[in-house]
């Protein structure tokens, strides 16, 4: 549960999670959503998919990814989001799966 | 929802319950011998596939999971039989004055058993590669299904902790319905679409 706990915890990866919803999407689709390079990019899926909540399907040289949340866990991306969780800058340094809770912003 | 650990220590303790108090029920309770052996006949069904499922395991991961699921559906069912059992024979035996707790714990359990297969339902993911239709409707079908039968059975919980027996009955009849109608549309839906693009 702290896999998912500390994959919800980024904003990014929720992103991620939210543009899956409503398709499954080519790597290199969901990368040009973000303005991050590819190895970072990378690290999110990794982090996604060792926590359960995305399916990699590998496809000739393409990579599909799939969304593969359950009721509980979709219920607690929206909530993430909702409270916007993240990882605070000494929390993430350490690499601690501890989250924070933000302050509601507009259009987060 | 159930570790794989914790099902596989409890499943074989409720099979074995299940089963004693399947037999006291036939002898306590006369009335009810022909429930008694339906759920007796149940257990040892599931008690069966139990000791297949372990035996054909084996150390190949696509088996070892199937093996999971089974022993996790016999551990909710059995759970479910035994708390029925125990609520009729203690109201049997004079312990619980209530007449309904017995119908209420079984509907509760129940309610929390659809929770369950709807939670974990977006998550059975089919390869894309064997998919005949299109990946992004047949998630949307998987998301509104694991949704409306998660959905479902927290009502049914919520219904059966808190209404009276006379107005239950009918308003978890009516909450079934309503998602088997939600999910069958979809379906249909779904196998249109699928026929379109072929």
């Amino acid at each position: 549960m702290n896999r998912v706990f500390k994959a919800l915890a980024d904003p990014t990866r929720r992103r991620v999670l939210q543009l899956l919803r409503d398709r499954p999407m080519l790597a290199g689709e969901l990368a040009d959503h973000f303005d991050v390079s590819k190895p970072t990019m990378s690290a999110h899926f990794a982090i996604l998919q060792d926590a359960g909540l995305i399916d990699a399907d590998k496809q000739g040289r393409t990579i599909v990814y799939r969304l593969k949340m359950s009721v509980l866990e979709e219920a607690l991306l929206q909530f993430a989001h909702t409270l916007g969780w993240e990882l605070t800058t000494a929390e993430r340094a350490r690499g601690s799966r501890v989250v924070k809770r933000r302050p509601l912003k507009s259009g987060a | 929802m159930i570790s794989r650990s914790f099902a596989y220590i409890v499943a074989p303790l409720l099979l074995a319950a299940g089963i004693a108090l399947s037999l006291a029920s036939w002898y306590l309770e006369p009335g009810r011998r022909g429930v008694a052996a339906a759920l007796l006949l149940l257990t040892v069904g599931m008690t069966a596939a139990f000791v297949f499922a372990r035996r054909r395991a084996g150390r190949h991961p696509s088996r070892v999971a199937a093996g999971d699921d089974i022993t996790k559906g016999i551990t909710f069912v059995a759970s479910t039989v035994v708390l029925a059992l125990g609520g009729s024979l203690a109201r049997t035996a004079g312990v619980v004055e209530d007449p309904d707790l017995a119908r209420r714990v079984t509907m509760i359990a129940f309610g929390l058993f659809l929770f369950a297969i709807g939670n974990r339902l977006p998550k059975s993911l089919p390869p894309l590669s064997v998919l005949q239709c299109d990946g992004a409707r047949l998630q949307a079908f998987q998301r509104l299904t694991g949704w409306t039968w998660a959905l479902t059975g927290l009502s049914l919980v919520a219904v059966w902790a808190m209404l009276p027996i006379a107005a239950a009955r009918p308003v978890s009849l009516m909450l079934i319905a309503a998602a088997m109608v939600i999910v069958a549309k979809r379906l249909l839906a779904l196998r249109a679409s699928h026929r379109l693009a072929a």
